[in-house]
C-alpha cells in the first residue's frame, strides 16, 4: 500500500535513535506505536521528551538510528514530507489567518481548491466545537479554543501519525477532561499512531495505551504495557 | 485589483528610470557644471536654450554638487571622460585645475572684449564668464549708521577694530570656495604672515559661527543670527530686484575687495572643436552675458554688457586680484594655520 | 538544500561585494603610500578625539531623552502618542541643513527662545547636542518603545505587590528588560553621530569643532585627497566595528542598582516623581523637537505660494518614484539578509550577516559615493541620468534600518509556527510565501517607508550622481538656498515635512 494518499494504517517504529547536541543527547533503543494507539512519554523537565518528538517530526537531525512507518524510512525525509502532524503546548496558530484559514493551511499546501478545503475543514470545526469561530483571528481566541484549532489543523490533513507535546497544559480541568475524551475517540476513529508527552498523570492514565519513562535522554522503564 | 496596484506602482517606478542615456552623441555637447546652474531659473538652462536654438545641437548639462566635485570627476575619468567642457571653474580652484593637465588652451579672440578684472591667468586655459566682488553685507535696520560710518579703508581694519558689533558669519574656507577666496583676500590684505595671524585671532571672537557654505551663512544672516555676512556686492541687487527691499547694504573698503572669477575650460581630449567653439562664443556673447546678472547674480565678464538697474546702482569697488596662485601644499598649510588661529580664541 | 536560502545568499553576497570592493579600492590607495601624507597628525588625533567625544555625549543625551519619552508614551498611554510617534519618524529623515537653521531659529541669538537668553551659546556644545538630539532621539524612542510595548507586565506587577516603589520597579525590573535595546540604540546613535557633518559645522560655531566627516568632506570634495579620505574613513569604520562589538556584548551585562542609589530612589515617592519626569520630558520634547518644526512651518508656510504648482507636483512625483525604487532595493536586500540570519544554521555566519548588514551605517554616503566613482567611474552613466548610482547609495544607507526591522520581526516568529507549517507539508518556498511574508507584511511596509524617508531627505548621493537636473525636495531646497531664495527653500522644507508626515500617517493607519 502506498504511503501517500488514503489514510494508512500501520506501525511507527523507532530504532536506535540518537539525537542531540554536545551536552545533551537522547538515545532510544526501540519504540513502536501501532495505528489506533497512544504511546505516552513521561519524565522530568529536561529529560528530552520534546527533543524526542522534534526528532521524530524531523526538526532535529539524527546522529544515528531510523524511524519507519511500515516500510517507509522517514528518517531520510525532510519534515514536510513525513506526514506527521504535531500539536505543541502553545497552539502556534498562524496569526495572519483566521481559524478556518489555519485549519485549511495543510490542505492549501496540497493545492486543494477552496471549496474542497472548506468541505474538509468545516466538519472538523464542528466536531471540535469551534465552527462558530471560523472567521475569528487567533489573537481573539481563548487558550482552550486556540488549542482546539491547533488540533483540528493537525487532524484535517489525514496524516497517519500524530505527535502531541503537552497539548492540554493551557486548559482548565473541565476543558481538559473534554479534550482528553475527544482525543481518545479521534485516535480510535482515525486509527492514528500517536505519541503523547505530558506531565499530567491523568492525561497519561486516561489516554495512553503504553507509557515509557524518559530519564536523562534514555528510556528508563515502561509503566504500562498493552497486553 | 487593489492588491495588484501596489505592485504595479512599484514596477512602474522601477522601470521608469531604467533607460540609460548615452552621453556619446556627435551632435551634442557635454558640459560638466555645478548644481546651482541647474533648474528652471538657472544660468545653465539659459545657456542650453540659446545654444540649442543657435546651433541645432544638444547641450547636455551634467551637474555635480560643486565645481570642485565636477573637477574631481574629470580627474577620475581622465582622458576617457565624455565631458567636453567644464563650466564654473573659479579662482580658488584654478591652480588645482591647471595641475591636472586635462584642459586645452582657448583661442585668443574669445577673450577680446572681456573685462580685464575678470582674469583667470594668461595661459588661456579658462575663459572667464562672470565675476563678483566679495563683501560684507549688513541690514540697515540692525546696524545704525553710526556703527557703520566712516569708510573703513581696508579689510584689516574691519577684522581688528572693536566696532562694529561682533556678530559676523562667514563660510568655511575648508568647504566653500567663497570662504577660501575670503581667506586669500585676507592674505592679500596683510603684508606678512604674522599680521595675518593677528588679524584672524582678533577677528575670530566676532564670528557667530562658520557655516559650511555660502547658503548656510546667508541663511543664518537672514534669520538675524549675525549682523554681517560674507557674500558678494551683488547680494544687495538680489534683494532690490526680487523683494523690492532696500534694507541690505554693502560695506565698502577703499583699498578694494577680493574678486571671485568664474570660467569655462575645454577638455583636451574632446574632439568636438566646432561645437566647443560655438558654445564658448555664445557664453561670452552679449545675448547670454546680459542674462547672467539675474540668474547667477554675478557681473558679466563681457565689458559694456547692459546691466539691470539694481546692478548699475551698486558701488564699484577696486578689485584685489590675488598676486600668485597657491600650490596645493601652500593651500593646505594656509588652511591648517587658519584652523589654529580661529580655534585658539574660542 | 533550501533553494531560497541559496538565492538570498547570492543576493546578499553580491550586495556585500558591491559595497566592499569600492571601499577596498579606496583603502588600498591609503595603504600604498603613507609617507606622502603630509598631515598634521596632532590635528588628526584632535579631530578623532572630538568626533568620539561628541558622539558619546550626543548618544547619552539622546538616550536619556528618548528613553524617557518612550517610557511615558508606551508605559502610561498618554494622549498624543501617535503624534509623537509620527514626528519621531520624521525627524530622523529631515535634511540636516534645514534642521540646523530651524534649531538656530528657535535657539539662536535671535531665535524665538534664544533671544531671551543673551549669549545663549547655541553655537558650540549646546548646538551640537541639540542638533543630534533632534535627529537621534527617535532611534531610542522606536527601539526602546518597541521593547516596552512587547514586554509583559507580570514581573512589574509582582514587584509592586511585594512593596517595591515605582523607581525600584523601573530599575530592577523594567530596565532589565529593555537594557538590550537601550544599549543597541546607544551604539547605533553613536555611529550616526560619528558621521555628523552639517550639524557640527553650523552649530559647532567654528573649526574648533571639526569632526571626521568634516575632514573627509574636505579631503574628498575639496582637496580630492583620496588617501587621506581613506585613512579617515578607516578610522570611522574601526569605531563602528568596535561599537558593534560592544553593542553585542554589553547588552548581556547585568545592570543592577546599588544600595546608595536605592536610598535616593526611595526619596522619590510614587506619583510626584513620575509626574515630574513626565513634565520635564514633555517640556523638552516641545522645546527641542516641536518648536523647531513649528518654526519651519511658520517660516516656510507663508512662502509656499511662491512655488509653482507644476514644480511641486514634478518634484513630488520624482521624489516618490525614486524613493520607491530605493525602498524596494533596500527592503529586498534587508529581507534577504534577515532571512539568512534567521535560517542559517551557523551562528558565525548569522553574526557576520548581521554585522555586514549594519556596516553601511559607518560609511557615509559621501565616502561610499567617492569610493564607487573611483572604482567604477562609469557608474555615473548607469540608468537614466545616473539614477542607479543614487539608488545604490541610498538603498545601502537604508539597509541597516530595514535589516533591523526585518530581523526583529523574524525573531518574533516562534519556532513552533515553523514546525507546525512544516509538519503540515509546507516546503521552504511555501513557508516563505504563506507564512513568513504574510506575517511580515507590517515589517515590509515599515521597511518601504523607511527607504522612502531616507531617499526623500538625502542630498549627497543625488548631488554626486544625478546629473540631469531632476530634483527631489531636498535637492530643490539645496538649489533654492544657493540662489538666495531662502523663503522658498523653507517652503520646500515644509512640503518635505508634510510629505513625510503623510507617508508615516498612512503607514500608521495601515498598521492599526
Amino acid at each position: 500500500m502506498h504511503f501517500f494518499g488514503e489514510r494508512v494504517m500501520g506501525t511507527l517504529t523507532i530504532k536506535n535513535l540518537r539525537v542531540g547536541r554536545d551536552s545533551f543527547q537522547i538515545f532510544v533503543k526501540n519504540i513502536s506505536v501501532q495505528s489506533g494507539s497512544i504511546l505516552g512519554v513521561v519524565g522530568k523537565s529536561g529529560s528530552g521528551k520534546s527533543t524526542l518528538l522534534n526528532a521524530i517530526a524531523g526538526f532535529e537531525t539524527l546522529s544515528e538510528g531510523e524511524i519507519h512507518f511500515n516500510d517507509t524510512n522517514l528518517s531520510s525525509l525532510p519534515p514536510e514530507q513525513r506526514r506527521i502532524a504535531i500539536v505543541f503546548q502553545r497552539p502556534a496558530l498562524f496569526p495572519h489567518l483566521t481559524v478556518l484559514g489555519n485549519v485549511c493551511f495543510g490542505l492549501k499546501i496540497k493545492k486543494h481548491s477552496e471549496s474542497v478545503q472548506k468541505e474538509l475543514a468545516i466538519p472538523w470545526l464542528k466536531k471540535l466545537g469551534i465552527a462558530d469561530l471560523a472567521d475569528r483571528y487567533p489573537h481573539s481566541l481563548s487558550g482552550g479554543e486556540a488549542q482546539r484549532v491547533a488540533i483540528a489543523r493537525a487532524l484535517v490533513v489525514g496524516f497517519p501519525i500524530l505527535l502531541l507535546d503537552e497539548p492540554f497544559s493551557g486548559l482548565d480541568v473541565e476543558l481538559k477532561s473534554g479534550a482528553r475524551k475527544a482525543l481518545k475517540e479521534l485516535v480510535d476513529e482515525l486509527k492514528l499512531a500517536a505519541i503523547l508527552v505530558s506531565h499530567d498523570p491523568t492525561d497519561i492514565e486516561e489516554l495512553a495505551d503504553e507509557v515509557c519513562t524518559l530519564e536523562k535522554g534514555q528510556i528508563s522503564g515502561w509503566l504500562k504495557k498493552k497486553s | 485589483m487593489i492588491k495588484v496596484l501596489p505592485f504595479v506602482l512599484l514596477f512602474y517606478s522601477f522601470f521608469r528610470f531604467l533607460g540609460a542615456t548615452s552621453l556619446v552623441k556627435s551632435d551634442s555637447l557635454n558640459v560638466y557644471t555645478y548644481d546651482a546652474m541647474m533648474g528652471q531659473s538657472g544660468f545653465g538652462e539659459v545657456l542650453k536654450k540659446v545654444f540649442e536654438q543657435k546651433t541645432g545641437a544638444k547641450l547636455k548639462l551634467v551637474s555635480f554638487g560643486s565645481e570642485g566635485e565636477a573637477l574631481n570627476q574629470l580627474v577620475i575619468e581622465g582622458e576617457k571622460t565624455k565631458a567636453d567642457i567644464l563650466l564654473g571653474i573659479d579662482s580658488s580652484l584654478s591652480s588645482r585645475a591647471r595641475a591636472t593637465k586635462l584642459f586645452a588652451p582657448i583661442s585668443k579672440e574669445l577673450f577680446e572684449g572681456l573685462d580685464p578684472v575678470a582674469d583667470l591667468g594668461s595661459d588661456r586655459l579658462f575663459l572667464p564668464f562672470d565675476f563678483g566682488y566679495l563683501a560684507f553685507i549688513y541690514h540697515k535696520k540692525r546696524l545704525s549708521e553710526l556703527e557703520v560710518s566712516g569708510q573703513l579703508s581696508n579689510l584689516r581694519e574691519f577684522m581688528i577694530s572693536k566696532a562694529p558689533t561682533k556678530r559676523v558669519v562667514i563660510a568655511d574656507p575648508r568647504t566653500s570656495s567663497l570662504g577660501f577666496s575670503f581667506l586669500r583676500w585676507t592674505q592679500e590684505s596683510c603684508s606678512n604672515q604674522k599680521l595675518l595671524q593677528q588679524c584672524w585671532e582678533l577677528f575670530a571672537p566676532k564670528l557667530t559661527t562658520i557655516a559650511p557654505s555660502w547658503s548656510g551663512a546667508y541663511g543664518l544672516f537672514l534669520q538675524g543670527e549675525a549682523d554681517w555676512v560674507l557674500s558678494y556686492t551683488t547680494s544687495r541687487a538680489y534683494h532690490l530686484e526680487k523683494e523690492n527691499n532696500d534694507s541690505y547694504n554693502i560695506l565698502i573698503f577703499k583699498e578694494g575687495h577680493g574678486l571671485q572669477v568664474e570660467g569655462a575650460a575645454v577638455i583636451k581630449s574632446s574632439k568636438k572643436r566646432d561645437l566647443i567653439q560655438a558654445f564658448l562664443k555664445l557664453l561670452v556673447s552679449e545675448e547670454v552675458q546680459k542674462q547672467l546678472p539675474l540668474t547667477q547674480w554675478m557681473y558679466p565678464a563681457r565689458q559694456h554688457t547692459p546691466l539691470p538697474k539694481s546692478f548699475k546702482d551698486l558701488p564699484n569697488p577696486k578689485a584685489i586680484s590675488f598676486s600668485n596662485e597657491l600650490s596645493e601644499d601652500d593651500r593646505k598649510k594656509l588652511l591648517v594655520d587658519w584652523i589654529k588661529w580661529v580655534s585658539h580664541l574660542k | 538544500m533550501n533553494k531560497i536560502l541559496f538565492v538570498f545568499s547570492i543576493v546578499s553576497g553580491a550586495a556585500l561585494v558591491l559595497f566592499i570592493l569600492p571601499l577596498l579600492n579606496l583603502f588600498t590607495q591609503f595603504l600604498t603610500i603613507t609617507n606622502s601624507l603630509h598631515e598634521d597628525w596632532a590635528v588628526l588625533l584632535r579631530i578623532t578625539f572630538f568626533t568620539c567625544e561628541q558622539a558619546l555625549l550626543s548618544s547619552f543625551v539622546a538616550g536619556v531623552f528618548g528613553c524617557a519619552l518612550a517610557f511615558i508614551c508606551f508605559e502610561t498611554r498618554v494622549v498624543g502618542v501617535k503624534v509623537i510617534a509620527i514626528l519621531s519618524h520624521v525627524t530622523f529623515f529631515l535634511p540636516a541643513l534645514i534642521v540646523a537653521l530651524a534649531i538656530v531659529g528657535v535657539w539662536g541669538n535671535h531665535g524665538w527662545v534664544g533671544k531671551f537668553f543673551p549669549e545663549s551659546g547655541v553655537y558650540g556644545w549646546l548646538g551640537i547636542l541639540l542638533g543630534h538630539l533632534f535627529f537621534n532621539f527617535s532611534v531610542y524612542f522606536r527601539l526602546v518603545g518597541q521593547s516596552l510595548l512587547e514586554s509583559e507586565k507580570s514581573e512589574e506587577k509582582v514587584a509592586l505587590s511585594l512593596g517595591a516603589n515605582r523607581w525600584v520597579v523601573f530599575w530592577s525590573v523594567t530596565f532589565q528588560k529593555i537594557k538590550k535595546s537601550v544599549i543597541q540604540s546607544f551604539f547605533l546613535v553613536f555611529i550616526y553621530c560619528l558621521s555628523s557633518f552639517v550639524i557640527i559645522l553650523i552649530l559647532g560655531g567654528g573649526p574648533r569643532f571639526t569632526s571626521l566627516e568634516v575632514a573627509i568632506y574636505q579631503a574628498i570634495k575639496v582637496d580630492f585627497n583620496l588617501k587621506l579620505a581613506a585613512l579617515l574613513a578607516s578610522i570611522q569604520l574601526l569605531f563602528c566595528f568596535v561599537a558593534h562589538l560592544f553593542s553585542g556584548t554589553a547588552s548581556e551585562v547585568r545592570i543592577g542598582f546599588r544600595p546608595r542609589l536605592q536610598e535616593l530612589i526611595y526619596q522619590c515617592r510614587t506619583g510626584v516623581g513620575e509626574k515630574l519626569v513626565f513634565a520635564v520630558t514633555w517640556f523638552f520634547f516641545c522645546l527641542v523637537v516641536l518648536l523647531p518644526m513649528i518654526y519651519l512651518f511658520v517660516k516656510g508656510g507663508t512662502s509656499i505660494s511662491k512655488l509653482s504648482p507644476n514644480d511641486i507636483l514634478g518634484t513630488l512625483k520624482f521624489s516618490i518614484l525614486l524613493g520607491l525604487k530605493v525602498a524596494i532595493v533596500s527592503s529586498f536586500l534587508a529581507f534577504s539578509s534577515a532571512y539568512l540570519a534567521r535560517h542559517f544554521r551557523s551562528e558565525k555566519v548569522k553574526r557576520w550577516v548581521s554585522f555586514s548588514s549594519i556596516l553601511p551605517v559607518a560609511v557615509s554616503n559621501m565616502v561610499f559615493g567617492a569610493a564607487l566613482l573611483t572604482w567604477a567611474p562609469s557608474f555615473r552613466d548607469l540608468g537614466s541620468e545616473g539614477l542607479w548610482g543614487v539608488v545604490v547609495i541610498q538603498a545601502l544607507s537604508a539597509l541597516p534600518l530595514s535589516f533591523r526591522i526585518f530581523s526583529e520581526s523574524f525573531s518574533k516568529i516562534e519556532n513552533e509556527i515553523y514546525f507546525s507549517a512544516k509538519s503540515l507539508g509546507a516546503s521552504h518556498s511555501q513557508l516563505l510565501t504563506q507564512v513568513e511574508l504574510p506575517m511580515l507584511k507590517k515589517s515590509i511596509a515599515s521597511s518601504i517607508v523607511t527607504g522612502l524617508g531616507i531617499s526623500l531627505g538625502e542630498v549627497g548621493a543625488l548631488l554626486l550622481f544625478e546629473s540631469s537636473g531632476n530634483a527631489t525636495f531636498s535637492i530643490w531646497l539645496f538649489r533654492l538656498m544657493g540662489k538666495y531664495q531662502f523663503g522658498e527653500a523653507n517652503a520646500v522644507g515644509v512640503l518635505l515635512l508634510f510629505t513625510m508626515v503623510c507617508i508615516f500617517l498612512v503607514k500608521e493607519s495601515w498598521e492599526h
